[in-house]
């Protein structure tokens, strides 16, 4: 079934265009992977799906209902839920009430929210650790498990996830993925995940998408791709 | 002597930061200042004066009067800054300066230019005197009703859910918006609590004036802008900080300047605040790393 649906998204910054033409599409439960080098339209495609980006124009279809003209507020508590590019945590909350604040849609039934609390501690036990600590204290790989726990409190059905390893040490992206390999096999959470880091995600993803220059091209499964793309071509041209 | 000192500093600076918590609040989360806020008091004090005509007691007028200071803090955000908010910081700032002098306007056309009495309980102005201080009772009220909104104020951003939605909000806006947090409510919010602060803080202004004239507004934004200056425009406990160091300077030279120059006190202000500023450009606390207007 599909869940998310991206047709003919434009992004014009001005004179500059973000996005040329995107047409993308997630299934239920699948994990896809939007790939390309800095500037490619990644974050932009992400940040008009998510209702933040006022320039987009374009179609974006989410569980049959249309929402490119709804507000960031409306998507998610139809249950898309985006983790952004540099983490994007309330540095001077504590790391629990970032995480209530993730469940902001669901206060109204405490328990729900302590039930999904404890799974996001259960999920990343380091974070239960340090709940009463203030977030911008955090490690790097911290943030980014935070970012992704707070996300998840909303319950969401599908998750936009941007760069989760940008600024990590290799050892934490490796962390960082496998939580992430967790997270799909304990849920049946789907995933648009961006990544310049394009090996990483093959791994996980199921399909692939090749963004250059604010254009798709080239799409397919992630297993036929990973040995027979030429990722020099798609990353730096001709 | 100390003592005396250390009371009328905290008297003032009580309703500074009072005033100052109000403007800061709404900076925070729009990065925008609201140049209306000052009306606020003109608001409030203007109720005052037509209540005064009516047989209710003076806490009920005084409670309308607020409410109307909360409603038209309220109406200053669907006016002024929701229509263009989006679009530009310079149409902000003008539109919440032409509603500012629609208000002033519409007190000079509809009442009066000339200032006009505040009813005020008679108890406010008695001399109290303890220890080796003599000072009026509203000064000490001041303190006492400051220090509980501190705290009220201070528990409402930490334990209700709309509290933390205002402090992520004014961090990171767009952030908050993605985690479902409505930007509209948040932004109501943070309006009505300005226009409450600044309808407490009204009242706490007029039992000292005890009249109210179409300029009444200035002074409040100014001391609310200069404290939010210096103690720093992000930040919560910056505005309060703020609020009572400009108390203090203001009550030093008060203090210390004879007779004569004691009419230029701003100017001496002034050249202190921007002292501080070549030090601390930021403020004295800077309060959270974000402060990306939205």
């Amino acid at each position: 079934m599909r869940i998310l649906e991206v047709n003919n998204l434009k992004v014009n910054y001005g004179p500059v265009i973000g996005v040329k033409k995107v047409d993308l599409y997630v299934d239920q439960g699948e994990t896809v992977a939007l790939l390309g080098a800095n500037g490619a339209g990644k974050t932009s495609t992400i940040l008009s799906i998510a209702g933040i980006s006022n320039k987009a124009e374009g179609e974006v279809i989410f569980s049959e209902s249309n929402i490119s003209k709804l507000v960031p507020e409306k998507i998610l508590s139809l249950g898309l839920a985006t983790v952004p590019e540099n983490r994007d945590i309330f540095p001077d909350l504590i790391v629990e009430e970032n995480l209530i604040l993730g469940g902001y849609i669901h206060r109204k039934d405490k328990n729900f929210v302590k039930r999904t609390m404890d799974d996001v501690y259960d999920l990343f036990p380091v974070l239960s650790d340090r709940k009463n600590q203030i977030a911008g204290t955090l490690s790097g790989g911290e943030q980014q498990m935070l970012a992704i726990g707070r996300a998840l409190m909303s319950k969401p059905k599908m998750l936009l996830l941007d760069e989760p390893s940008l600024g990590l040490a290799p050892t934490l992206v490796v962390k960082i993925y496998e939580h992430i390999e967790q997270l799909k096999k304990d849920t049946d959470l789907t995933i648009l995940l961006v990544e310049q880091h394009a090996m990483k995600a093959l791994s996980i993803a199921d399909r692939v998408y090749f963004l250059r220059l604010g254009e798709i091209v080239s799409s397919g499964k992630a297993s036929d791709l990973k040995d027979t793309t030429d990722f020099k071509k798609i990353y730096f041209g001709e | 002597m100390l003592l005396q000192f250390i009371v009328d500093v905290l008297s003032l600076g009580s309703l500074y930061a009072l005033f100052a918590l109000g403007l800061v609040l709404v900076y925070g989360i729009l990065k925008l200042v609201n140049f209306a806020y000052g009306e606020l008091v003109l608001v409030f004090g203007y109720s005052m004066f037509l209540l005064n005509a009516t047989p209710f007691p003076w806490f009920f007028m005084a409670l309308v009067a607020i409410l109307m200071s909360i409603f038209f803090s309220i109406a200053t955000d669907y006016i002024a800054f929701r229509p263009v908010r989006e679009k530009s910081v310079t149409a902000v700032l003008i539109t919440s300066f032409a509603f500012a002098t629609l208000l002033q306007n519409a007190a000079l056309l509809l009442i009066s230019a000339r200032p006009k009495n505040v009813p005020m309980p008679s108890f406010l102005s008695d001399s109290v005197q303890f220890l080796s201080v003599i000072t009026p009772v509203r000064n000490l009220i001041s303190i006492a009703v400051t220090f509980i909104c501190l705290i009220i104020f201070y528990q409402f951003m930490k334990r209700t859910h709309i509290g933390l939605a205002m402090r992520a909000a004014a961090t990171n806006f767009n952030m908050a918006r993605m985690l479902g947090i409505p930007a509209n409510l948040v932004i109501t919010t943070a309006f009505a609590i300005s226009g409450l602060l600044a309808g407490i803080g009204g009242t706490l202004w007029m039992s000292k004036l005890g009249m109210v004239f179409p300029g009444i507004g200035l002074e409040p934004l100014l001391i609310a802008f200069i404290a939010t200056v210096i103690g720093g425009m992000r930040s919560v406990q910056g505005a309060v900080l703020g609020g009572f160091i400009l108390a203090f300077v203001d009550m030093s030279f008060n203090y210390l300047l004879p007779q004569d120059i004691l009419k230029f006190r701003d100017a001496f202000t002034f050249t202190f605040v921007i002292l501080i500023l070549l030090i601390r450009p930021e403020g004295l606390i800077k309060g959270p790393a974000t402060g990306i207007r939205t």
